[in-house]
């Protein structure tokens, strides 16, 4: 049966150098890290720089022109009624893939860190849905919701609770449809992280906390969590990157319908850009998804540690050794 | 882990997690070795009754007997989900094999040396991957329209790496910290350089990470949709999810398209419960 094993830290490691070397271990590290960094600035900070630009320009792709309007695709969509609703949209759909998934992860970490006989195939078993792509994780629950082939509307029928075929995918539940879809594959990656710190937590510190007449939620909070604070504020960022600029999932799923019930923002930049051909419009609001995704994580990160955060960090390396 | 007196609870929570992970893959299974007119049946089959394979097959390229023994022909859009599979196994095997030549040595320097501005690169590199990819999906495109790597192989293979590098980089640089540093001390005593020690001593030594990093890249590329779909869509450079899309698009059958999917999310299956095995060892957490 796999155990997770404390992830190691710095202490097992000893860096200081010791044989002979022709160069100093620091040229070495700058000579192996400069071509990645290279890599990066030509693959990440061109194409943003690139992105920056055009969202300064109205552009004609028909007749070639670029036209430079500086802030002008910035203030268009902040006046623009359909960004609006794709922020809402975006906004809404974050705050439920985010709630569902990391409590199906605290959920499903602290369960598999239970004893229990069939532990180690659950173990195995729980991944699955992370190593599938969003794109498939559309398609599956596609045919799930589906009102002719869906297995939930095949169960209700069958169960007689139903005599008609439920529209899960109607304008008023397709996002939170798709949200269940979505913290049903991005869960999983959660658990693993959280469970990982789990096996750490001394069991002294829960007879402690048992003298000390903490109930099951006490116990949680107080002696728990501290213990799960890296991992979880990591698989929330990652959760929240994720469910902001959903894609694929969107597209396959409902692809922004009913109406426009499901089209978040990047629905809407990809409509603008790749059907409206309003390049700099398009670049313009994918920026501002980039901002509502760098305000939250900030926020989360202040959230969770605040002030704090050297001493939690220490504490979580001093439950390690 | 600890043990609990609420045995039964403990296993009802675990059999309602089973069931929430594996059932919607169950599903999609059992549609795919059904015929279509098995699927509407009342009640419902939660088995296929006529169990076949006859999607799998024409999805080949092959004929099938129908339910009543009729003769079904090969499925139409069968060619470029075969040249998808194809496409996608080429690419996700360089963008593999690229991200470790790359990641790997950068790995190890932040794993095992010190240096000034150590921090800092580490979450430069981790950082380069937070934007959206729709808002580099034009620069791309542009780009590749200009040195003729728009619809191929090896231009996806480059979109991939800006993804995978990073991560692989991230999750190594914590594997190389927790291996333990006196076979490498021996080896530069013996008067190994480093680059020797490295290739030689910390490589072998590190194989199991070395194989997650792999198995994560190929997966990563594998799954790959957007870009694919913007760039490769209708050239020959297809690959999987650009070419399930179009199917799932046209007018297809249910049947057939669960089909479709099960091929491309098995590999994907495998790789994942693969992976999962070595995650354990990995310091993915907390790499510094």
């Amino acid at each position: 049966m796999p155990t997770p094993k404390a992830p190691a830290g710095l202490k097992t490691a000893t860096r200081a150098p010791t044989g002979r070397s022709r160069l100093p271990d620091h040229l070495y590290a700058y000579l192996f890290i400069v071509p990645v960094l290279l890599f990066i600035l030509l693959l990440v900070v061109y194409p943003i720089y690139y992105s920056v630009n055009i969202s300064l320009y109205d552009i004609n792709i028909t007749f070639g022109s670029w036209k430079f309007v500086g802030l002008a695709q910035y203030a268009k969509a902040v006046l623009d009624p359909a960004v609006h609703h794709a922020l809402l949209i975006t906004a809404v759909y974050t705050v439920f893939v985010t709630v569902f998934s990391m409590a199906i992860g605290v959920g499903g970490a602290l369960l598999l860190n239970e004893k229990f006989p069939g532990r180690g195939l659950l173990l195995g078993i729980v991944i699955l849905p992370w190593s599938l792509s969003t794109y498939a994780t559309a398609v599956i629950w596609r045919f799930l919701y589906s009102a002719e082939v869906g297995m939930f509307n095949a169960l209700l029928r069958d169960l007689g609770l139903t005599h008609q075929a439920i529209d899960f995918l109607s304008a008023r539940t397709a996002l939170l449809a798709a949200a269940v879809a979505h913290s049903w594959q991005l869960a999983p990656l959660g658990m693993y992280f959280m469970l990982a710190t789990l096996g750490v937590v001394p069991d002294d510190l829960y007879k402690l906390a048992k003298l000390d007449k903490l109930g099951a939620w006490g116990r949680f909070w107080h002696v728990t969590f501290p213990y799960l604070k890296l991992p979880f504020l990591i698989q929330m960022v990652l959760v929240t990157g994720e469910a902001a600029r959903t894609f694929d999932l969107i597209f396959f799923l409902t692809g922004g319908g009913p109406g426009n019930a499901t089209r978040g923002l990047s629905q809407e930049i990809y409509v603008e850009t790749f059907q409206n051909l309003n390049l700099g419009y398009g670049a313009a609001q994918s920026w501002i998804l980039v901002l509502f995704i760098l305000v939250i994580t900030t926020a989360y990160f202040f959230l969770l540690f605040g002030r704090k955060r050297r001493e939690s960090k220490g504490q979580l390396e001093g439950g390690r050794a | 882990m600890r043990t609990t007196g609420k045995r039964p609870v403990t296993m009802l929570l675990a059999a309602i997690l089973a069931v929430w992970t594996l059932m919607p893959i169950y599903w999609i299974l059992n549609m795919s070795f059904m015929h279509n007119r098995e699927l509407i049946a009342v009640p419902t089959h939660v088995y296929p009754h006529q169990p076949t394979l006859s999607n799998y097959v024409r999805l080949f390229g092959g004929t099938a007997a129908g339910p009543t023994g009729e003769k079904l022909l090969p499925i139409g859009q069968g060619p470029q989900i075969r040249q998808g599979l194809v496409n996608s196994l080429v690419v996700a095997a360089w963008t593999s094999l690229a991200t470790l030549l790359i990641a790997l040595p950068a790995a190890y320097c932040f794993g095992r040396l010190d240096f000034r501005g150590k921090t800092p690169l580490l979450f430069a590199i981790i950082a380069s991957r937070s934007y959206p990819p729709l808002a580099v999906m034009i620069p791309f495109y542009a780009f590749f329209q200009a040195v003729g790597l728009h619809g191929t192989r090896t231009g996806l293979v480059i979109i991939n790496l800006t993804a995978t590098v990073p991560t692989v980089v991230w999750i190594m640089s914590g594997y190389f910290g927790s291996l333990p540093a006196t076979l490498e001390r021996a080896a530069r005593i013996d008067g190994l350089t480093r680059l020797q020690a490295f290739t030689r001593v910390i490589l072998p030594l590190a194989r199991p990470g070395v194989v997650a990093g792999a198995l994560l890249s190929f997966l990563m590329s594998w799954n790959e949709f957007a870009f694919a779909w913007v760039l490769t869509a209708g050239s020959k450079a297809v690959t999987f999810p650009p070419a399930l899309s179009t199917m799932f698009f046209q007018i297809s059958w249910p049947a057939e398209m669960a089909a479709a999917s099960v091929i491309g999310l098995l590999p994907a299956a495998l790789l994942g419960y693969l992976f999962q095995k070595r995650m354990q060892t990995l310091n993915i957490v907390d790499p510094l």
